[in-house]
């Protein structure tokens, strides 16, 4: 089975991002901005990274057509047709790779008889995703938002054939939807604003970082999640629980509903004392995301709310289902690691300068690294790393973002046009 | 010739259109027809036929209908290393240089053609609009000079505009016309890269340097040669 490499590769906007997958269903959690496209589009063959180095097996996607032929991809945008209808189309690529036009037309909703020139932008996306699924023998298939593609009566489907996939090749799926990715099953990752984490939520199935990588070099991917939990103390637990809360969608008292003109519905519950948060994009469909401390307490005053304003709930669901949520979970999670990582220094600082054998020591200055204290982040991170330089939930960790690095010849470039 | 090769063939026909490539002749022979006109009017003696008609070879066909029209080719193309990544035949494995050699050699074909088409049409026409011996014979000879002048113009300055667009993009492309039309109408040193200067020289007109119109036909060929290894290398296999 081949193995797909990320080695510290750079392609705006992933930055770093090293990864080792081989074999099973990989999910990685992250919106088009985090830079899911870029990373299919790296594992497709249609993108060359502007530092660093994807293989698939030996070769580099980008680079080899044979390679490109064993890779089933699905892209976030699917670029438009030449010419020619959906079958014939599908008979050309059979010259390429053994798919099935047969196959295809069977599972997609898209008529062999369309032109290509015809087909919108879902129908390109949900042509490819069953061109990728029919593809036997893949040495990888890559997928942005597979369940996105597929039709509402599709669903089922394409999770059995992924699944079916996962079995005999290495799979790797991005969704924006943390529902979706728990649907999905597999070893699941989280791409923030271009850097790549494992996600740290306790269910990972088995295989959850065979051979991974994660940020920057072996082991510290994870040894950073878990290192911050670890060095939290008391009260992390806690807080680790409401990562994984958000993970499985029930983030404690988390209520979102649906109406169709919800202002004030939405003025009468941030009235309410007992709605904490209140998220309501006007744009998004008029959905209303509540975070309170009790779900009785958040449920009655949604009742409340919806008597007293006199508006249609259309739905009412327990959980955001919401990334949002998954990153906030995960930054209080990094915030109380950073906080019990420098509460820990000072206890340490100050046991140091109590003891009066050793004598009055200098103080260290604030860039002097400090020994590690047992349970400190510091055990996990190897000198020069970030994670010593700046200690999770510290104000340095706060935005994702790496240093540039110095720029890359011009042959290891990314060209543009 | 290879699969990737037809592939790129083919779908450059699909790019171009039928529609736009008979608008864009349709247009090229109506700038002819008007330079035919105005350029038959002040013909009165044997001199100026064959001027006129060198004029309207050389400055019309050559130098004004062929680059334009081949910038026209190249633009509508498009082809950039993005378009050419995430193009449906590249990406599911097919070779994308052999593919992307494809696409140009289609758009060479019919800069070739219409040029060849309306180098014949200026030859008649100029024969048509003189008196007969002043100017050059509809002879098959010279039939054949004008079309193949024609065609390796042409497959000059597509290659060059693909070399052009591929490295510095649109403004390459525009800058290597510009170029071409300042540069090239020159005689010296700095003309010999620009294609213009060397289609004049086959014509009879000035060469760069003093050369010889055999040497000139070279110097079309390695420019042309030059641009496609160029133009190769950048795209990614």
């Amino acid at each position: 089975m081949s193995e797909l490499v990320f080695e510290h590769v750079w392609s705006d906007p992933l930055k770093d991002v090293s990864l080792r997958a081989s074999g099973g269903v990989w999910v990685i959690l992250g919106d088009e901005s985090d830079g899911t496209g870029a990373l299919v589009e790296l594992c497709a063959g249609v993108r060359e990274p502007r530092r660093g180095r994807v293989t698939l097996g030996a070769e580099a996607p980008g680079r080899s057509p044979l390679c490109r032929r064993g890779i089933a991809s699905l892209l976030g945008v699917e670029a438009p047709f030449t010419g020619g209808d959906v079958r014939h189309w599908l008979g050309e690529l059979s010259a390429l790779r053994p798919v099935s036009a047969a196959t295809v037309l069977e599972s997609c909703s898209v008529s062999g008889d369309r032109p290509l020139r015809s087909l919108s932008g879902a129908e390109r996306r949900e042509l490819a995703c069953w061109v990728a699924l029919a593809q036997a023998d893949a040495a990888l298939v890559v997928l942005h938002d597979p369940l996105a593609a597929c039709g509402a009566g599709q669903r089922e489907r394409a999770l059995g054939r992924i699944a079916e996939l996962g079995r005999v090749t290495t799979v790797l799926l991005t969704t924006a939807s943390v529902a979706e990715a728990r649907v999905l099953g597999g070893s699941r990752w989280r791409l923030d604003r271009g850097l790549l984490e494992p996600i740290a939520d306790g269910t990972s199935a088995p295989g959850a970082g065979q051979g991974g990588v994660g940020q920057g070099g072996v082991g510290q991917g994870g040894a950073r999640v878990g290192g911050a939990v670890a060095a939290g103390g008391d009260g992390d637990e806690a807080r680790d629980g409401a990562l994984r809360a958000a993970w499985h969608g029930v983030a404690g008292a988390l209520l979102t509903l649906e109406a169709d003109a919800p202002r004030e519905l939405v003025a009468a519950l941030a009235r309410h004392p007992d709605v904490h948060e209140l998220r309501y994009d006007e744009q998004g469909g008029g959905r209303v995301v509540l975070r309170g401390s009790d779900m009785d307490r958040l449920a009655r005053a949604v009742a409340r709310a919806v008597v007293s304003a006199g508006v249609d709930v259309r739905s009412l669901r327990a959980g955001a289902d919401d990334l949002d949520a998954l990153r906030a979970a995960t930054t209080a999670m990094n915030d109380a690691a950073g906080a019990g990582y420098r509460a820990a220094r000072a206890r340490g600082r100050a046991a140091v300068s109590a003891t009066p054998e050793l004598g009055p020591s200098p103080a260290p200055s604030p860039d002097q690294p400090v020994a590690p204290t047992p349970g400190s982040p510091d055990r996990a991170a190897p000198p020069g790393s970030p994670e010593r330089a700046a200690p999770p939930g510290s104000p340095e960790r706060a935005a994702p973002e790496r240093p540039e690095p110095p720029e890359p010849p011009e042959s290891n470039r990314e060209r543009s046009p | 010739m290879n699969a990737h090769f037809r592939q790129g063939v083919r779908d450059a026909g699909y790019t171009l259109g039928g529609a736009w490539s008979i608008a864009a002749a349709v247009a090229s022979l109506l700038v002819l027809t008007i330079a035919s006109v105005l350029e038959g009017q002040v013909v009165t003696t044997a001199d100026a036929a064959r001027e006129v008609q060198l004029r309207l070879l050389g400055g019309v066909v050559f130098g004004l209908v062929l680059p334009l029209f081949a910038f026209g080719v190249s633009a509508r193309l498009g082809g950039s290393l993005r378009e050419l990544m995430l193009t449906s035949w590249a990406r599911y494995g097919g070779h994308r240089r052999g593919y992307a050699l494809g696409r140009q050699a289609l758009a060479a074909v019919l800069t070739g053609a219409l040029a060849g088409v309306l180098a014949l049409l200026a030859l008649g026409l100029g024969s048509a609009t003189a008196a007969p011996g002043l100017t050059l014979p509809l002879s098959l000879g010279n039939m054949l000079a004008v079309v193949w002048v024609g065609a390796l113009g042409s497959v000059t300055y597509v290659a060059a505009f693909a070399a052009a667009y591929a490295y510095a993009g649109n403004t390459g492309r525009a800058v290597f016309l510009v170029g071409d039309w300042l540069l090239g109408s020159g005689t010296s040193l700095l003309a010999l890269p620009w294609p213009r200067a060397h289609l004049g020289s086959l014509l009879g007109a000035e060469s760069p340097i003093g050369l010889a119109p055999r040497d000139s036909a070279v110097c079309l060929v390695i420019i042309a040669t030059v641009a496609t290894v160029a133009y190769a290398r950048r795209v990614p296999r």
